[in-house]
């Protein structure tokens, strides 16, 4: 059985997308707009993988030995100006993917093993993901022509 | 639904970044039309992403990707949060400023150019109020020295750039406020604000009219969606809608699957705390607002001498309560500073909200004796934060702490009598 895998992977990666979140708020302070959504969304990303933890603990103990490939490194800390920025929401915008079909994947194999407090807690956060991934790509498209074309 | 007239028609036009007669910046149809009307190639309107609201300019100002701006009937050295930070941008030596105005404001006066405007009474265009009422204001006098009405300032800017249509010609083919109202009518035809079936005879013969006024309500409309039929069909509606958390866009494919088909939404939003909340070292609430006297930044009211004398000068409004705890009677002067700014008024002891104090915004410096002192405003005080829907600033949650300075020689506070609850 591989759920625990899957479950401790989005877990690790709704962590690592509430440090990218976080750390982009603090990178690009002055650029208010994302500072205080950025910091609503960590919160988010941080009740998810709280959620997920009683889910890891259930099935951690019929977890396989199985090497784990999924995790790799997407954000490496913050960059500055309108390039820098865009290039970090970017980064996000990858993180936020991986969550995303993550929760998907949750989804199936809670339906399969008819765990109906897991899909709960799926129902409740994978709209959450969809609409961060809207937001970073509305926010992206935003910047995108004076970040490309203007900004020196 | 627009506080003012000017925000209205402003607002239905297109002049506050949003395209003209409620069009969708992501409905192609909606741009094509835009194009035919103009006779412009479709890639030269704006239509890939959200329009680039004001806060946004600001922000890319004082990051010195935008080098030119040209700032119209409005004050922003008053009226937007955290004035040190405006000031500073219109001060900065890469940024070139037109202010068109028809005084010179606390915005005009940091301008690089000023381009002295007429007021109503000195030209002629119509105005469309919060309930939809368009109403033709005439020339009748012309105005004082250099000034000129805004649409001859546009023309003039729009001849001397030689804009040119798809095949060569001029862009603007107008020269007079009717030849200008006859373009805008072709251009709501259809749309929600229908102006089809008026022109300056009919806004002459009565009264206003409300929109839509067309072939099929000739004599205009007073109540709209009496069928319980609304604008939210996907190819008609004015924007497929915003998640009112973040703000991210909605494309066409969610608004389609909500299946809208004349319904109007409700959306419903959970609570977010404000981002500033009072803490120890500023233990209130400040919010800001207005009075009754004065109409914005009071670069009008402040000069109708009835006006100003009703409400001549800013004051604070505090709670019973919290005034006694800090020794505070009616008209004692204060210091109210923020984490960003501070002022000073007089203290009006008010029916208000325990915890919160109140100033209104009307008040800027063109007509204190010493302009650099900046220490009346309410906008020194405020955040820089906005909506992310609206993007309408935040202006009522800041935090802030009150400070006695002197006492009130027995004149109480110079604000306006409290409104009957």
């Amino acid at each position: 059985m591989h759920l625990a895998n899957y479950l401790e992977y989005l877990r690790k990666a709704e962590t690592d997308l509430a440090q990218g979140f976080r750390g982009i708020g603090e990178g690009h302070k002055e650029e208010v707009d994302i500072f205080h959504t950025a910091d609503t969304l960590a919160g988010q990303c941080e009740a998810h993988a709280e959620k997920l933890a009683p889910f890891c603990e259930k099935y951690g103990e019929e977890s396989s030995t199985e090497p784990d490939r999924l995790y790799h490194e997407l954000f490496g800390g913050t960059r500055s100006g309108g390039l820098g920025l865009l290039r970090d929401l970017q980064d996000l915008y990858l993180m936020a993917h991986a969550c995303d079909i993550s929760w998907t994947m949750i989804g199936q194999a809670a339906r399969g093993a008819r765990d109906e407090d897991l899909l709960m807690v799926v129902d409740a956060c994978e709209g959450q993901t969809a609409t961060q991934i809207k937001w970073l790509q509305t926010r992206m498209k935003q910047a995108a022509p004076q970040a490309l074309l203007v900004a020196s | 639904m627009n506080g003012q007239p000017t925000a209205q028609n402003t607002r239905e036009c297109g002049a506050d970044g949003d395209l003209p007669a409620f069009r969708n910046w992501d409905n192609r149809e909606h741009i094509k039309e835009l194009a035919r009307l103009w006779n412009v190639d479709q890639l030269t309107i704006p239509d890939w992403a959200p329009p680039t609201h004001a806060m946004q300019i600001w922000r890319y100002a004082e990051q010195g990707s935008i080098e030119f701006m040209w700032i119209q009937c409005t004050n922003p050295a008053v009226s937007l949060p955290e004035l040190h930070r405006i000031r500073s941008i219109l001060k900065k030596e890469d940024l070139f400023v037109v202010v068109q105005d028809i005084f010179l404001t606390e915005t005009a006066r940091l301008a690089d150019v000023v381009l002295p405007a007429a007021t109503w009474g000195e030209e002629t265009g119509t105005y469309t109020n919060a309930d939809r009422t368009v109403h033709l204001s005439e020339k009748a006098v012309d105005p004082p020295g250099e000034a000129r009405p805004d649409l001859d300032i546009f023309l003039d800017f729009a001849r001397r750039m030689d804009f040119r249509d798809r095949d060569g010609n001029p862009l603007i083919t107008w020269e007079h406020p009717e030849q200008v109202f006859e373009a805008w009518k072709e251009c709501t035809r259809g749309r929600p604000c229908d102006y089809t079936g008026l022109d300056y005879k009919k806004l002459r013969s009565g009264s206003g009219v409300q929109w839509p006024c067309n072939d099929e309500h000739p004599e205009g409309t007073e109540r709209l969606y009496s069928d319980n039929d609304f604008h939210t069909r996907t190819g008609d509606c004015e924007t497929f809608g915003q998640d009112l958390l973040t703000g991210a866009s909605y494309t066409e494919a969610d608004h389609r699957a909500t299946a809208p088909d004349g319904r109007a939404f409700l959306r419903a939003a959970s609570y977010v705390p404000p981002r500033e909340p009072p803490r120890e070292d500023y233990p209130f609430r400040y919010t800001t607002g207005r009075t009754l006297y004065h109409f914005h930044t009071s670069t009008k009211t402040a000069r109708a001498p009835q006006l100003n004398a009703a409400a001549p000068e800013v004051w604070m409004e505090m709670h019973p309560s919290d005034a006694d705890e800090l020794g505070i009677s009616e008209g004692d002067l204060v210091s109210v500073e923020s984490p960003r700014g501070s002022l000073e008024a007089r203290a009006r002891i008010s029916g208000i909200r325990e915890g919160v104090v109140f100033v209104p915004f009307h008040y800027g410096y063109f007509d204190e004796d010493d302009p650099e002192v900046h220490r009346r405003a309410a906008n020194e005080l405020t955040i820089t934060q906005w909506d992310p829907v609206s993007k309408q600033p935040m202006f009522k949650m800041a935090a802030a702490r009150v400070t006695r300075i002197a006492g009130a020689d027995g004149t109480p506070a110079p604000a306006p009598p409290a409104r009957r609850e």
